[in-house]
């Protein structure tokens, strides 16, 4: 298919003019999309109301609604042949159907990608294009950088028009019906009390005026998504150019061609155009002879003219006296109840009309909601970090800090560790003590990240003052020998070893004591 | 030459002290901005240089002008300007006609603080000249090399707002720049101390340098390099800065993260941080402290991040918070 074969005039135009366009080529082809189209859903439809349980018929519609993404691909096959000017028979449209339903994206058109609101835009570059992966994804995002927004709109207008289109029809059979049986069916849709007896009628009557608005809309609403698709593609592939410059390429070489037999062509052409014009008669005559007044044969005098329409005047139709007679109310008050009763069920009709809305906006909610679960989780998630419980690390600066890691007198064996120029371990065993005793009975939730000086500016606000004070010089000893390798002097160290006790001892009896004091 | 003077031998404690008095002198000056002179302070003993980034009017300028007061050596400012030539800063040879012989004149930079008032104001071809003299500490005119007095210390600022006309530094040149100081308003106390320091029985809007008082010379500032430079710094400290740096390559939300000058400050920056505090040794605290300062220039925010309204040090802070601390 080449793109000058195109039969709509290729130019750079607006998002909404090119909705437009999409709308007139329904119109200019709409003989070619009806049969096939209206033959599918017809498939489709008519054994889904037959093999529907009598309890599930209220979402026969909805079935249907279900399965749009299939008429798509038959109305997309039709009009994107249709638009290189290649009509499709019947049996072309159903023969190619297989095809459809394999190898353009249906199953997940079906389900996860029910509810793209830019289905007819998209629909193109799954089925014409044939991109699957990560082609398809970057085609995708070039193309929503421009018409997306309205291919939602298209979506969303389309979505009132089909209401408009089935309230439409039952204005229409109001209208019609005398009986009021069908105003009685629409107040009752509302209310949710279906009769029982005419029940199956009434579902009937809603899913053929589904089927109806349905049938007129969705070829708009698939040519309209499909050449705001065929817009982005000249936007983005200067379509427009390159047929111009085809354009101009084909005329310059005719132009080549015909230069040789310019002259013979002249000399023909002159001599028609002398014989054209001595047998032909000119053209204001004929026009001339167009605006005669037509006269008919028989022609009255005035007399007979004036004489001829009293006769017509004095006839029976026209002097015919009719006498009615109707009903009046002979208590006006009665009558004003009787209107107050019908703005009652006025209100009551719209409170049931507004119900049903906010039972669309609440489904509406939910399903945005699913859309954009990853945003609202994120959104969540600085509070489920303050909920995670803290867990208690067991190695921290690669010192095993598990309670059962330590000796039952951790100040003892520092102290033999001391003495026989262990210093560093014994160092160690006091901070690993001191670190297991804040983990454990303080809660400080030690991360791998902290550094000593981080676990002190931890421990100073929830750490008694003492406690603090020993912590501290435990960290700068502690510090002094991991980081500058030097021994601290005994009488440095010395207080560390008598002051253990004091240190360990439970920060809840040190609270008691100083309520006692 | 200042440079071939000889220089006083320091203790460390001599060293620390001196510090602790130029921060008190300049904290007469630059009130309530505390832990921007700490982090000055920590770019002049580690012999770096400083980018200082804040609106206009929080004390930028004050903030040298008040350094340079307390260190009696040559100061010397700089105005950016988007016409300013690379010769305006670095000097120029002319001719003398009476003499008949060529003179060179010293640019600017022949200084001991130099102070590069908006360096985003001026084109790359100026800012690459100055910084050319930050890396390099010498000056080239007509093929001859020039040092620039030591100790040599530039502190540029730029303004974070109108940045229409500007020339952003380019990432390559941000890191000859030792660290990155932002700063902020003042609180409610501290700038109704600075306003009654300023407005106090004086004409005028500017703050009287002259109650300042010089502290040490450049050769003491050099002997100060000297000593943080002999501070100790373990293998498993110069690992976790390392393990930082790479950890900016890695992490999320960055375009890309420091190179390996980025570890290297960062131990410079922890010596002087360990002299500061008058010790001998640097551990990891250090590192941490100095973190934010070294690294936020040398990396490069994702532009979501950006458009979620991040910074570098949101991005900094998650990565110092997922890098495990030495294991000793």
């Amino acid at each position: 298919m080449k793109l000058t074969d195109l039969n709509i005039q290729v130019r750079q135009r607006s998002a909404w003019e090119a909705i437009d366009l999409g709308f007139a080529f329904v119109q200019q082809h709409w003989k070619a999309l009806i049969l096939p189209y209206a033959l599918l859903m017809l498939m489709l439809a008519l054994p889904i109301w037959l093999l529907l349980p009598e309890a599930y018929l209220p979402i026969a519609g909805l079935v249907v609604w279900w399965f749009k993404p299939l008429f798509d691909r038959l109305l997309l096959y039709i009009l994107s042949r249709q638009l290189f000017n290649e009509t499709t028979s019947l049996a072309e449209a159903f023969s190619a159907l297989p095809q459809l339903i394999r190898q353009t994206g249906l199953l997940s058109g079906l389900t996860y990608r029910r509810f793209s609101l830019s289905r007819s835009y998209v629909l193109p570059i799954w089925q014409l294009e044939g991109l699957r992966g990560k082609p398809l994804k970057e085609r995708k995002e070039l193309m929503y950088l421009q018409g997306h927004s309205n291919a939602i709109w298209l979506t969303l207008g389309c979505i009132h028009l089909e209401f408009i289109v089935v309230l439409s029809l039952y204005a229409l059979i109001l209208m019609l019906d005398p009986t009021g049986a069908a105003w009685e069916h629409i107040k009752s849709l509302f209310r949710g009390d279906l009769d029982i007896d005419t029940q199956y009628w009434r579902m009937l009557m809603d899913f053929v005026f589904y089927l109806l608005a349905v049938l007129v809309l969705e070829p708009f609403y698939v040519a309209a998504g499909f050449m705001l698709y065929i817009n982005r593609r000249t936007q983005l592939e200067a379509w427009d150019i390159e047929i111009a410059f085809r354009n101009l390429g084909g005329r310059l070489n005719q132009l080549a061609k015909t230069s040789s037999s310019v002259l013979s062509s002249l000399l023909i052409t002159l001599v028609i155009g002398s014989l054209y014009l001595s047998t032909n008669t000119p053209v204001y005559a004929q026009y001339y002879e167009s605006q005669h007044e037509f006269l008919a044969e028989e022609r009255l005098t005035p007399e007979q003219a004036a004489a001829k329409i009293q006769e017509v005047m004095a006839l029976d139709e026209l002097n015919k006296r009719i006498k009615v007679k109707t009903w009046v109310a002979k208590n006006q008050q009665e009558s004003k109840q009787s209107n107050d009763r019908i703005s009652d069920e006025f209100i009551q009709l719209f409170a049931s009309i507004f119900k049903g809305l906010l039972w669309v906006a609440v489904i509406v909610a939910v399903i945005l909601a699913i859309i954009y679960r990853q945003k609202i989780l994120a959104y969540l998630s600085p509070l489920r970090k303050q909920t995670n419980i803290i867990t208690t690390p067991e190695v921290l600066f690669g010192l095993d800090i598990r309670p059962e890691s330590l000796p039952d007198d951790i100040a003892g064996t520092a102290h033999q560790l001391w003495q026989a120029g262990k210093t560093r371990e014994a160092l160690s065993l006091l901070y690993r003590g001191a670190l297991v005793i804040l983990t454990h009975e303080e809660g400080l939730a030690i991360q791998a990240s902290h550094t000593e000086g981080d676990i002190l500016k931890l421990a100073k606000p929830t750490t008694v003052a003492e406690r603090y004070t020993y912590l501290r010089t435990l960290t700068k000893l502690w510090q002094t020998i991991a980081y500058a390798h030097r021994s601290p002097s005994f009488q440095e160290i010395e207080p560390l070893f008598t002051g253990w006790n004091q240190f360990q001892t439970p920060r809840l009896d040190a609270n008691a004591v100083e309520v006692r004091t | 030459m200042n440079a071939i003077l000889p220089t006083p031998s320091l203790s460390l404690d001599q060293a620390s002290r001196l510090a602790e008095q130029i921060h008190t002198e300049i904290a007469k000056a630059l009130i309530g901005q505390q832990t921007v002179i700490r982090e000055t302070l920590i770019a002049l003993l580690a012999g770096g240089h400083v980018l200082i980034e804040g609106v206009p009017g929080l004390g930028k300028t004050l903030l040298v002008r008040a350094l340079a007061k307390t260190i009696t050596g040559q100061f010397a400012r700089i105005q950016f300007t988007p016409d300013l030539m690379p010769a305006d800063i670095s000097g120029h040879v002319l001719f003398d006609m009476h003499n008949q012989r060529f003179d060179v004149r010293k640019g600017p930079v022949f200084t001991n603080l130099l102070l590069a008032d908006e360096i985003n104001r001026a084109p790359a071809k100026t800012q690459s000249a100055l910084l050319e003299v930050m890396q390099e500490q010498q000056v080239t005119i007509e093929g001859t090399a020039y040092p620039v007095p030591l100790p040599f210390m530039t502190l540029a600022t730029q303004n974070p707002l109108e940045q229409e006309g500007t020339y952003p530094l380019p990432e390559a040149q941000l890191d000859r720049f030792l660290l990155k100081i932002y700063i902020d308003y003042p609180n409610l106390e501290e700038e109704i101390a600075m306003v009654n320091a300023v407005t106090k029985q004086q004409v005028g809007d500017r703050f009287q340098l002259e109650q300042l008082k010089a502290i040490v010379t450049p050769e003491a500032i050099s002997a100060m390099q000297q000593v943080t430079a002999q501070i100790a710094v373990d293998h498993a400290v110069v690992d976790y800065a390392a393990r930082i740096t790479q950890a900016t390559r890695k992490g999320q939300g960055l375009r890309f993260g420091a190179g390996p000058r980025g570890s290297i400050a960062l131990v410079r920056a922890a010596r002087a941080h360990a002299l500061l505090e008058g010790r001998d040794f640097v551990h990891p605290d250090d590192i941490k402290q100095v973190a934010l300062p070294v690294l936020r220039h040398r990396v490069s925010l994702a532009p979501e991040m950006e458009l979620e309204g991040y910074n570098t040090d949101h991005v900094l802070s998650s990565v110092l918070e997922t890098t495990e601390a030495p294991r000793q």
